[in-house]
């Protein structure tokens, strides 16, 4: 293996109220692919950010080449010829493969003006170095995705880029896709490129990294040789965090008749999904970012079609499923992102929290405000919210706050199945024990609840069954005592391919 | 903390008309006459009409430009209705006009919320449509002489001597007030205007809501087209092609936000009737009407300038 | 393009014809589509009507026609002035055998749209054109464009400012305006409250009116002049406008508005406040709704500005001078007060030509 070319020592980077980063260190050779592996939100994509110009490390030195560098925007980055492919590319959909490449450094000829000639000159180089067949007069956005990213990379290549981050690389793409990615990974290497992997899909890691570093909580857990490791092993490193001490649920008050079921549901971003929930049941939704299980949730609640397959709410199948609909049928929801889609920030906590269940408080169709006001009152309260003016408008709350408007609002519905996507996002400790406690008592009246988490422990302590997605499909169902989250994490992220 | 919030935007801006009104009494001597008073609130209350309807529309985060022509084209259809002197005839023809005008919105309603057409476009094309379709039946022709009873619309006075244009915008105003302030359809108008994800999976439907707001929009244009046609006794085909610039000029000094979800009715009212004070009041002092045109867009900006601060301290 | 584009039009035009045959009575000289086509235009059912037993009528039998093609331009495509004025040069077009086709801006009053309209008529290869500039300055360049193309322009309505116009057909608007002004002079005796209400004081057809009316009114001491905001030949604006004056004016004696329907915009006004009986209104344009408005009492006169004739009287100039012979440099139309007791035969001069409403 090649000489060091970076080294990344105890990096940290803090943001307003969050430790991102909290020490990590990483190291990458010439030539090597260096994969960088870790949960969701255990601080992959931050560090790549601070390496890539875009954040500025609070503490910690980046040494590149020997010396030390410091980046304080991407430019600087870019040339000292670092490039990084996001997940979401950075391309010009309306311009040409050629001009997407060049963008912001065409060639120009004598006059200043963009030479074109010379422009596609260059590109289909680099394109013919990738060996890929792209046309460069094409406009981008009839491109496929994998061929998107292809571009991406022959971008990278033209800023002759020695060290390329590339961000879950094969997210979107099929499997012929993948080996073609791969294949060109080799190519790059073969150039002395350095290549830092970011993934979480632990049956691809093998083959294509030689080393692999682990980062869980904004700290670096350690680095394996890629041919030298167990699955086992690395799946302990990326989980590894103490499960709280106490389960929540102590007792599985799930009845025999189901609140829901799903059957053989697919559409766009979903497989033939089966799923029940049983009156006075809390089900765990596992999987990773990009799993479908926030798609799932929509399929559900009415807000995404589905393609086939049916949804059963109470013995009841709705024949056209819309929100407002399964709210009258007492189904709730509690969406992922409270900002975009759970409150309206303008409006006042007394309007946020009768705002999905005016019919059911105001059957003639015109509201009491003093009748609003109380109940509005009333259950913020229950929520433990800090105050008790019901005008004061909703975005100047605290995140925990605002979170209690939405739940109240939940609760306001009387809903008797719920969703909760990711209901503890962003919360401090006491506020989520109160969440916790709120929906085991939900549960344990007999309301049927759905949670998605990305926060395992909260998975464990809270859920009677577990069900592990990836890719759109429901790859397990595990019980909800007794599950670790070394097996969560395995299927979630695939190490058991064959056998899902 | 209520007051803080709510009152200030509407007061300020009628401290702001009081104000402009007290310079023009002390500046015009027959200015502050219980006739011109009068008079000046029974020319704002056609803009009136229109600017609570655009309002709707711009609650949602809409605009509708096609008001003028739905106002020209329900009031020629309708035209015929008013010449007879009898009752039944003018309700009747007082609720065609609003059937079109309110046909028009739900049209420009389905493009905009169904079809996912941006609402500048749509509501421009439906103008165009509007007043095309206007002009091929007038074919250059002016209906005039319509009956007493009719005029009774535009031209009556009641207690004492106030206009009748005056008390239906005034019962409009009353009525879209509490619409908007107790019933839930009004509710849930403000919550898909500030926020249409959140109104969304709070069971609301949007694309009713949108095209609630969008017929409403085309019913107040048609009623304005019966006022309009009552008051000058003639349907032409050519009425109203700046009525749609008036008011949105009327809504957004009013504090209607162009992103929707805040403003309401008073506020749209106060606006109209500060447009109106200002060319009541330079018209009487003389002043060109060029530096009225001035003088009304810099009212226009600072309007929305001082919505854009205060809501920047609100944060 | 062109083509497309004219296709287009075509399919607009034959729609628009099956509508209006279809829709109202059927009246009008001509339909009221701002696109020219010839095919639709000669196809319309009202193209075909008697024409009217007027004087013009013989002085046409001297001029022959020949296979031209004259187009038509007026400023707006919808107000009874212009229906009128493209009825009469429909009406000579018939009589001479020369087929007219009409071009109106969608925008009313718009140069921009004028200006490609004379572009476009140049390509159609057009024999002659006859326009009512929008602006009398800024037409100019277009013009200049048509003489080029060596298509005599004759000027209809309104004057053009520069390039070569073979002839002017229209009112002597400042002449006009004195004429009716004495007559309203008379009326009153010589002495009051005189408003005139202005139209757009950017126009030459206004600035001609008001010097025409201020001319006259002035010589007599006991005639006070107000010249108001201007109303833009808005009736809703002249409405606004006379509120506004009544105001601080309750002693007004006369109107002179600069149109018929700002002088009915200004009557409304009056009539909310009880003070027609004491007041004088004068329009100008002496159209049907004019006429009627005469009659009804509201008006007390107007002036007949003859927009059948200038039509006729334009296209009969241009079919002379395609045949090489010469034309006076201001055919003068018009000019002429109309009042209670000549208003009944203006109004069946235009019941003649199908406009009765």
């Amino acid at each position: 293996m090649g000489k060091q070319i970076l080294k990344l020592e105890n990096i940290t980077k803090e943001f307003p109220g969050v430790k991102a980063l909290d020490g990590v260190t990483f190291e990458l050779n010439e030539g090597e692919v260096h994969v960088l592996l870790g949960e969701n939100g255990a601080g992959k994509s931050t560090l790549m950010k601070v390496l890539a110009g875009v954040h500025q490390q609070n503490g910690g030195r980046i040494i590149y080449k020997g010396e030390e560098v410091k980046f304080s925007n991407p430019k600087q980055a870019q040339d000292k010829h670092i490039a990084i492919i996001y997940q979401e590319f950075n391309l010009m959909p309306n311009l040409t493969v050629g001009q997407n490449i060049y963008l912001g450094r065409e060639p120009r000829n004598k006059y200043g003006l963009i030479d074109k000639k010379q422009l596609y000159a260059k590109a289909q180089e680099m394109l013919d170095f990738l060996q890929v067949d792209i046309d460069v007069q094409e406009q981008v956005s009839r491109l496929g995705v994998a061929r998107q990213q292809l571009v991406e990379v022959a971008k990278a290549l033209s800023i002759d880029a020695e060290i390329l981050i590339m961000d879950e690389p094969t997210a979107s793409l099929s499997d012929p896709e993948i080996e073609q990615l791969f294949r060109t990974i080799k190519r790059l290497q073969e150039q002395k490129v350095s290549i830092i992997y970011i993934s979480h899909r632990l049956q691809e890691l093998k083959v294509v990294g030689n080393r692999i570093t682990v980062i869980r909580d904004g700290k670096s857990i350690g680095t394996r040789e890629a041919d030298k490791c167990t699955m086992d092993e690395l799946i302990t490193m990326m989980v590894g965090r103490e499960i709280g001490n106490t389960r929540i649920r102590s007792k599985n008050t799930a009845q025999d008749e189901d609140a829901v079921r799903v059957e053989h549901v697919t559409n766009r971003k979903l497989e033939d999904i089966s799923i029940h929930v049983r009156k006075g049941e809390i089900v765990g939704i596992a999987g990773l970012v990009g799993s479908g299980r926030t798609e799932l949730a929509n399929a559900i609640y009415g807000i995404d079609a589905i393609k086939s397959g049916k949804v059963t709410l109470f013995d009841r199948q709705l024949r056209k499923p819309s929100p407002g609909l399964n709210i009258r049928n007492h189904m709730g929801f509690i969406p992922e992102s409270r900002k975009e889609d759970g409150l309206a920030l303008s409006m006042s906590i007394r309007k946020n929290t009768t705002c999905a269940s005016l019919k059911e408080l105001f059957p003639s169709g015109w509201i009491n405000e003093k009748k609003e006001t109380e109940t509005s009152a009333g259950f913020c309260k229950d929520m433990k919210l800090n105050t008790e003016n019901m005008e004061m408008l909703v975005q100047n709350l605290s995140g925990g706050n605002q979170q209690k408007v939405v739940l109240a609002k939940w609760m306001c519905t009387d809903s008797d199945f719920l969703i909760f996507d990711e209901p503890t996002r962003g919360i401090d400790v006491g506020a989520k024990e109160e969440i916790h406690s709120l929906m085991n008592d939900l549960a344990v009246k007999g309301a049927g609840i759905i949670m998605i988490s990305s926060d395992l422990p909260e998975i464990l302590n809270l859920s009677d069954r577990i069900y592990v997605m990836r890719e759109g499909r429901i790859v397990k169902e595990l019980p909800g005592e007794g599950t670790t989250q070394e097996e969560i994490i395995g299927y979630a992220a695939g190490k058991e391919e064959k056998n899902a | 903390m209520k007051k803080k919030i709510a009152i200030p935007d509407t007061l300020s801006r009628l401290l702001a008309v009081i104000l402009i009104a007290v310079l023009l009494s002390i500046t015009c001597p027959n200015f502050l006459t219980v006739n011109n008073i009068l008079n000046i609130f029974n020319q704002a209350s056609l803009n009136v009409f229109i600017a609570i309807g655009m309002m709707m529309t711009m609650l949602i985060g809409g605009i509708d430009l096609s008001v003028g022509s739905v106002l020209a084209i329900s009031s020629v259809l309708s035209a015929r209705f008013f010449f007879r002197d009898d009752l039944v005839s003018i309700i009747l023809g007082i609720l065609f006009a609003i059937t079109i005008g309110i046909a028009c919105g739900l049209v420009n309603g389905t493009m905009v919320s169904v079809f996912k057409l941006p609402a500048f476009l749509v509501t421009f094309g439906m103008s165009q449509i509007c007043r095309g379709f206007a002009y091929l039946y007038m074919n250059g022709k002016v209906f005039n002489g319509f009956s007493d009873s009719f005029k009774v619309i535009g031209k009556g006075r009641l207690v004492g001597k106030v206009q009748m244009p005056i008390l239906i915008s005034l019962v409009c105003l009353v009525l879209m007030a509490m619409f908007l302030k107790k019933s839930i359809l009004g509710r849930q108008i403000y919550v898909s205007g500030s926020n249409p994800s959140c109104a969304r999976y709070s069971g609301i439907n949007i694309n009713k809501i949108t095209m609630l707001c969008y017929a409403f929009s085309g019913m107040f244009a048609a009623l304005a087209g019966v006022v309009y046609v009552s008051r000058l006794d003639a349907a032409e085909a050519t009425i109203g092609t700046a009525y749609a610039n008036d008011a949105i000029a009327a809504a957004a000094i009013g504090g209607i936000s162009f992103a929707g979800g805040k403003g309401n009715v008073y506020g749209t009212v106060i606006g109209a009737v500060l447009l109106t004070l200002i060319k009541n009041g330079m018209n009487q002092l003389g002043i060109a009407t060029e530096y009225q045109k001035l003088v009304t867009g810099l009212v226009i900006i600072i309007a929305v300038l001082i919505d854009r601060k205060s809501a920047k301290i609100a944060r | 393009m062109k083509k497309r584009l004219a296709a287009l039009l075509t399919g607009t035009l034959l729609a628009v014809s099956v509508l209006s045959g279809c829709g109202e009575s059927g009246q009008g000289g001509s339909t009221a589509e701002p696109a020219p086509a010839p095919e639709a235009e000669s196809s319309a059912p009202e193209a075909e009507s008697e024409p009217a037993a007027e004087e013009e009528s013989a002085s046409a039998e001297g001029t022959t026609g020949g296979d031209y093609t004259i187009a038509v331009m007026v400023k707006d495509s919808s107000t009874p002035f212009w229906r009128y004025l493209v009825s009469g040069a429909q009406e000579a077009a018939n009589e001479l055998g020369v087929t007219v086709v009409e071009y109106a801006p969608m925008e009313a009053q718009s140069l921009d749209e004028q200006t490609k309209q004379v572009e476009d008529a140049i390509q159609a290869g057009v024999d002659a054109i006859c326009i009512a500039p929008v602006d009398s300055d800024g037409i100019v360049p277009a013009l200049e464009k048509a003489n080029e193309a060596g298509i005599p322009v004759i000027a209809i309505n309104t004057k053009a400012n520069g390039a070569k116009v073979e002839t002017f057909v229209g009112i002597d608007n400042e002449a006009a305006a004195e004429n009716l002004a004495q007559y309203m002079a008379d009326e009153l005796g010589n002495e009051g409250k005189v408003v005139i209400i202005e139209g757009n004081p950017a126009g030459q057809t206004s600035v001609d009116r008001v010097a025409g009316f201020t001319t006259i009114l002035e010589k007599y001491e006991g005639i006070e002049l107000t010249v108001s905001q201007p109303g833009y030949f808005k009736r809703d604006e002249a409405m606004t406008i006379m509120e506004n004056l009544i105001q601080a004016n309750p002693d007004i004696d006369a109107v002179l508005a600069l149109n018929d329907e700002m002088a009915l915009g200004a009557w409304q006004a009056l009539d909310d406040a009880g003070m027609t009986e004491d007041v004088v209104i004068s329009g100008f344009d002496g159209a049907v709704e004019g006429c009627n408005a005469i009659i009804g009492g509201k008006l007390k006169a107007s002036m007949d500005q003859d927009a059948i004739g200038t039509g006729y009287q334009g296209v009969k100039a241009a079919v002379e001078v395609l045949n090489g012979n010469a034309v006076d440099e201001w055919i003068k139309i018009g000019g002429t007060v109309v009042n209670g007791d000549n208003a009944q035969d203006y109004l069946d001069n235009f019941a003649a030509h199908g406009f009765s409403e």
